[in-house]
This record gives C-alpha cells, structure tokens and sequence, in this order.
C-alpha cells in the first residue's frame, strides 16, 4: 500500500489505533505501588546522612564516635543507599517491563509532548527541591549539634512530601497520557 | 538511510502490527517481548515474526538479557535513530494523509 491508495479516514484510524495503544500501555506500566513508600524511604535516609554529616563537619563526638568515624559511616550509608536507588530502578524496570529513562509517551507532531515537558520539569524541580531543601536543613541541624527530635521530623516530613510528590506526578503523568 | 525530516510513507513500518509495535517502541523504549505482545494482544510467533522484520531493516535492536532466575533470558526491544526517524516521517505522512493533503 502507498500513500495513494489511502484515504483521509484511514490515516485518522491509524492514527486512533496507535494512540489508543498508547493510552492502554500508559496504564499498565505505571509506577508499582511500593515505589513512592520506597523512594520516601531513602529519602528520609538521605537526610539522616546529610544530618550525621553535620555533625562530623562541626567535628563533634556523638554515638561514642570520633568525627572521622562519622565520615566512615556517612561513606559507607551512602554506599548502601546508591545500591538501594539502582534496585528500586531495576525493580521498577521488572515490575513494568519498560525502560526507565525513555518515556516519550506521546506520537510525533502531538500536542501533549509540550505540556509532559513542562510536567517533567516541575516535578523534577519540586522533588529536587523538597529532597535536598530538607537534606540542606538537616545538614544544618547536625552542625547546630540541636536535639536529634528536629532532624528526624525534618527527615519524616521529607520523606512524606517526596512520597506524595512523587505519586502526584504520576497520576498526572498518566493525565496526560490520557489526554493525547 | 534517510536523513530528511519531510513526511515519507515507510513500507516497513505501514503493515499494521508493525507500526504499532513502532508506535509503542517510539514512547517507551526499550520494552520486554511479553509487554509488547500483551499489550497488542498477539501470539508469540506474530510478535517475533515483526519484531524480526524491523531488526533486520535496523529500526529495532533486540537485546537477550537474564531473567529474575537467570535461567532463561528475556528478550528486550529497543527503537534505533533510524527507527525513530523513519516512524516520525511515517506519522507526519499519515496526518498528511488525514488533513486530505496528499
């Protein structure tokens, strides 16, 4: 078949056809249920870290360890919490069976490709800035060697608004998809 | 291969099932074998047979990875460069075609 022996209501099928594929794929391949309670997770160990590593940088004993002992630690947390990023990625990336980076999610020449760049944006801003904002605060808190209450509610809250961030996202995420 | 952006109807990919694998390897790839045939809701053999027709034309790159038991291996597709750009030519033809333009 070539161009020619098409009509206009053949192409507009087509074109039906792989955009209802799209939409149907965008559902199933969601993010499992376990990946925000995941990622709050590591977040609010993040901040533990970046908390323990204020205290060293003010050269405090604290826990019964001298300051280098801490950086030891911080080393070796962050060690661990880089290797529980990568699973979380592969499991997700099993779970969906999809590519983690590569999510055009919309056909060429649509006009939804325009509105998902502004989204990913936003919600990589809004991730980076809560997630490390409150690893900064944190920081600040060991450093301020203050009662451990303040960073761990720091870590806790967090922790929560990475959580919900990240599940707003996707269900806007699929929105969109939704929309075309 | 073609370099030019302009809107090309592609006989390869213009066979039903292959342009929607193309549609569904163009927003998210790669992707798993038992994804691709799932969600199109076709047989294994109908599958690989088009899947195998766009590798051999370098518009997909299929890759044998270990499964969770590593006792078996999966098969991953991925769209290439020139996949992508031979699929965006050929959705910019149809819209053409639908606008009646051509």
């Amino acid at each position: 078949m070539t161009t020619n022996d098409m009509e206009p209501p053949d192409g507009a099928e087509m074109l039906a056809m792989l955009d209802n594929d799209r939409t149907r794929l965008a559902m199933r391949t969601r993010r499992p249920s376990w990946y925000a309670p995941a990622y709050g997770v590591l977040v609010a160990a993040l901040n533990l870290l970046y908390w323990v590593l204020g205290m060293s940088f003010n050269g405090l004993y604290a826990f019964g360890l001298a300051p280098t002992a801490f950086y030891g630690c911080a080393l070796a947390a962050l060690v661990l919490l880089t290797m529980a990023v990568a699973a979380m990625l592969a499991g997700a990336r099993r779970a969906t069976g999809i590519g983690i980076w590569a999510k055009t999610r919309f056909l060429p020449g649509s006009p939804g490709r325009r509105r998902q760049r502004r989204a990913t944006a936003q919600a990589i801003a809004s991730l980076v800035l809560v997630q490390y904002g409150s690893a900064a605060v944190d920081f600040a808190l060991g450093y301020m060697t203050v009662s451990w209450i303040w960073p761990v509610a720091v870590a806790v809250v967090g922790a929560a608004m990475s959580a919900m961030l990240l599940r707003h996202f996707d269900r806007q995420d699929l929105r969109l998809a939704e929309q075309g | 291969m073609n370099t030019d952006d302009s809107p090309q109807f592609d006989e390869i990919i213009h066979a039903p099932i292959r342009l929607r694998i193309c549609g569904l390897l163009y927003t998210y790839s790669p992707m798993r074998f038992d994804v691709v045939r799932d969600t199109l809701e076709i047989s294994d053999a109908t599958c690989s047979k088009h899947l195998k027709v766009l590798a051999e034309h370098g518009y997909v790159v299929l890759d044998k990875k270990a499964g969770d038991d590593r006792g078996y291996r999966l098969t991953w597709a991925r769209m290439t460069g020139e996949g992508r750009r031979a699929f965006e030519r050929h959705v910019a033809a149809l819209r053409r075609i639908t606008a009646g333009e051509v």
